[in-house]
């Protein structure tokens, strides 16, 4: 392969370009030679070159071909933000040069980006996730879980001789899936007022809320938030307990009364409700997240007031109040039994207390929303 | 041009009782201004940043951010970041998780808040953290988190009340250069603080707080020079000492208010006055026939500034 350079590439020359390369040849030699310039000597370097220190603990810097191809062509025409922004925004997000044929990483373009607000239901729904989060990471609904989860086990691993005893005391199957749930007006106290009860307390003690409130979210979607967490959590629990107890009840028996569990399960739904929007409710009052204001309020003090006025002045409207809700739930599963103060007066079993299902639903929701407009108020006017 | 200040606040008091934690505060942060708002402790610079964040409610007066007034809560705040009274992230959480947490908040959606996050992560140094509970971290690491948050959603306006506290001496370099880089795009700050190195170094504007009053707001140097007045400090030292008669000359020339021996060779005078009566004082100086070393001037700082006008008060 010859070295003449033809069209500037080396390449193997044409067979009747010889002649004209001899000519070259001694055109070239007639030349005369180009004179040499001696330059100055250096001195070699002694000094070692620099060394350049990588960083290897941060993440390279991010550069242009690390930009994502798109996978889809871009639903609508990007603008090119070349300089400050604007005041006039271009309602089209902004904030990728991605196909525009300019270098420069997406977190560049997204500086100079401003974000137009998530909605109220939005944000409602972000604390909400955010809390479902924190209690996923907590433990408290681990306990709760495993507290329903132990009916079943309980259950199956009772000695037949006690099961059959039992089974001959209630007679028929929702006495029987009321008597496994005879610790419904306990666990209910006293779960709304652990979950439900500290939520905000404990936000203000951690100061925790001090970063979640000057977020672009107001008081009362934070407020409502937090709280719908805390009511799915403490209903999935108790309704999974329900459910739990009934597959129990259907282990044994044959025959249910759709009816009477169907009242039951609504009572159960009033019940959390009413307490838990009580539990959040004092939570706002208070510096330190307490559980056992709540769990008295609800399961000691209330009772005995409204059995009071009761039994001694013979008012049995009182008997509607939501204090009384998980007794309900029992009565209408003709419970023999229940673990409360009304439970202690064996009043249980007369159902005649809790008749009037509608009343004791819409006290109990109209409590729940007091409840939870005294405290939203609160909430609103706090100083942090 | 929208000349709308990034941060107004009209006539704001707040009582405690018969206490009044700040009174008839008026503070202006212009957009694109960065303004240090200085003050002993218990002057109210909190509670002002409390006001203008909306985590209080005044007793009387009017905060508006970016012309939104900051009872609209979530609108006003909808371009603001802020970090007020040392707050702290859910311990539960990663910092990831916060990321999203409050990129929620802001309107991001799945892609904006992986760009988001990472940029503000890196720009705190905290991105190798990413996916550690902020339980473990260090009170520093946490502070650093915090920040973050704040700036994720790209704010127009940054609130930062003693953001470098709990930072070792390299991450308060670190979150200062992050906050100087925000000049070059058009960003306000409102930023409390004792450093005065850092307001100085962060900051164009200054408003200085006292028993809950402003009582001076503006450019830094226009204060400096305007309520401490044109002080400076003359260092001059010289080959052959300085003689009483020479002093005397010194002290003769109009602008000097006092002289301080350093050494035999070494004099400092105090000059508050013209710049026309420093460049005759130097003549003099150097008409002295004492050979002339070096002459340094030292003008009034920052320091010099808060000094003054918080003179008096009790450490408390």
């Amino acid at each position: 392969m010859s070295l003449d350079r033809v069209g500037g590439r080396y390449s193997d020359p044409a067979p009747q370009e010889e002649p004209k390369k001899k000519r070259r040849q001694e055109e070239q030699a007639e030349r005369p030679k180009p004179r040499t310039v001696e330059l100055p000597k250096k001195e070699p370097v002694t000094e070692e070159p620099k060394r350049v220190s990588i960083d290897t603990s941060q993440p390279p810097k991010r550069m242009a071909e690390e930009q994502p191809e798109p996978s889809e062509e871009p639903k609508r025409a990007r603008k090119i933000p070349l300089s400050k922004k604007e005041d006039k925004i271009d309602e089209e997000r902004l904030g990728t040069w991605a196909d525009t044929g300019y270098h420069a990483s997406d977190a560049e373009a997204h500086r100079d980006v401003r974000y137009k607000g998530a909605s109220p239901v939005g944000r409602i729904l972000g604390v909400f996730m955010a809390q479902m989060k924190l209690f996923a990471k907590g433990k408290w609904m681990f306990i709760m879980m495993f507290a329903a989860a132990l009916i079943p086990v309980v259950m199956v691993l009772m000695p037949s001789d006690i099961l059959d005893m039992l089974m001959s005391q209630c007679g028929i199957s929702t006495k029987y899936i009321g008597m496994i749930l005879c610790f419904m007006p306990l666990m209910i106290s006293f779960f709304t007022a652990v979950l439900c009860g500290t939520q905000l307390p404990n936000e203000f003690k951690d100061r925790t809320a001090y970063m979640s409130i000057p977020l672009p979210v107001s008081r009362t979607e934070f407020y409502i938030g937090k709280y719908l967490a805390g009511f799915v959590l403490c209903l999935g629990v108790f309704l999974m307990a329900f459910g739990f107890a009934v597959l129990m009840g259907m282990m044994e028996y044959d025959e249910f009364f759709s009816d009477m569990i169907a009242r039951a399960l609504v009572y159960t739904v009033v019940a959390i409700f009413a307490y838990s929007a009580t539990a959040y409710c004092i939570g706002t009052f208070m510096r330190r997240g307490s559980a056992l204001v709540p769990l008295m309020l609800m399961f000691i003090i209330l009772p005995a007031v409204f059995l009071y006025l009761g039994l001694k002045f013979e008012i049995d409207w009182v008997f509607n109040m939501p204090c009384f809700l998980p007794d309900a739930i029992l009565a209408s599963l003709g419970s023999p039994m229940t673990l409360s103060l009304l439970g202690m007066f064996s009043l249980v079993g007369g159902g005649s207390y809790f008749d009037d299902m509608g009343l004791m639903v819409l006290i109990g929701v109209a409590w729940g929303v007091l409840f939870l407009v005294i405290g939203a108020l609160k909430m609103n006017r706090r100083e942090m | 041009m929208d000349t709308t200040p990034a941060i107004e606040a009209v006539g704001l008091t707040k009582m405690y009782g018969s206490f009044a934690a700040i009174s008839d505060v008026n503070l202006t942060v212009r957009r694109g201004e960065f303004m240090g708002l200085l003050g002993p402790n218990g002057a109210g610079k909190s509670t002002t940043l409390k006001a203008v964040t909306g985590l209080l409610k005044p007793t009387s007066g009017s905060v508006r951010i970016a012309g939104i007034d900051i009872r609209e809560h979530s609108k006003a705040m909808q371009h603001v970041g802020c970090v007020i009274e040392t707050p702290e992230p859910y311990p539960g959480f990663t910092p990831a998780e916060i990321m999203q947490y409050v990129a929620r908040m802001y309107g991001l959606d799945s892609r904006e808040t992986a760009i988001r996050a990472r940029d503000a992560l890196e720009t705190v140094k905290m991105w190798e953290w990413r996916d550690k509970k902020v339980g473990g971290f260090s009170k520093g690491m946490r502070q650093r988190v915090v920040l973050a948050q704040a700036l994720l959603p790209n704010p127009d306006t940054i609130i930062l009340d003693e953001p470098t506290s709990g930072l070792d001496p390299r991450g308060m370099i670190e979150i200062r250069q992050s906050l100087a880089a925000l000049k070059n795009r058009d960003r306000s700050l409102l930023i409390s603080t004792h450093i005065l190195s850092e307001v100085s170094e962060l900051c164009g504007s200054v408003a200085m707080i006292r028993d809950g009053k402003v009582i001076a707001q503006g450019d830094v140097s226009t204060l400096i020079h305007g309520v401490g007045g044109r002080q400076i400090s003359l260092d001059i030292r010289t080959v052959a000492p300085f003689t009483s008669q020479i002093v005397k000359n010194i002290e003769g020339c109009q602008g000097v208010s006092a002289t301080e021996h350093m050494g035999d060779c070494s004099l400092r005078v105090t000059f508050t006055g013209t710049p026309e009566q420093q460049a005759h004082l130097t003549e003099t100086v150097f008409r002295s026939g004492l050979g002339v070393l070096a002459m340094n001037e030292k003008g009034a700082n920052l320091e010099s500034l808060y000094m003054e006008l918080t003179e008096g008060d009790e450490v408390k």
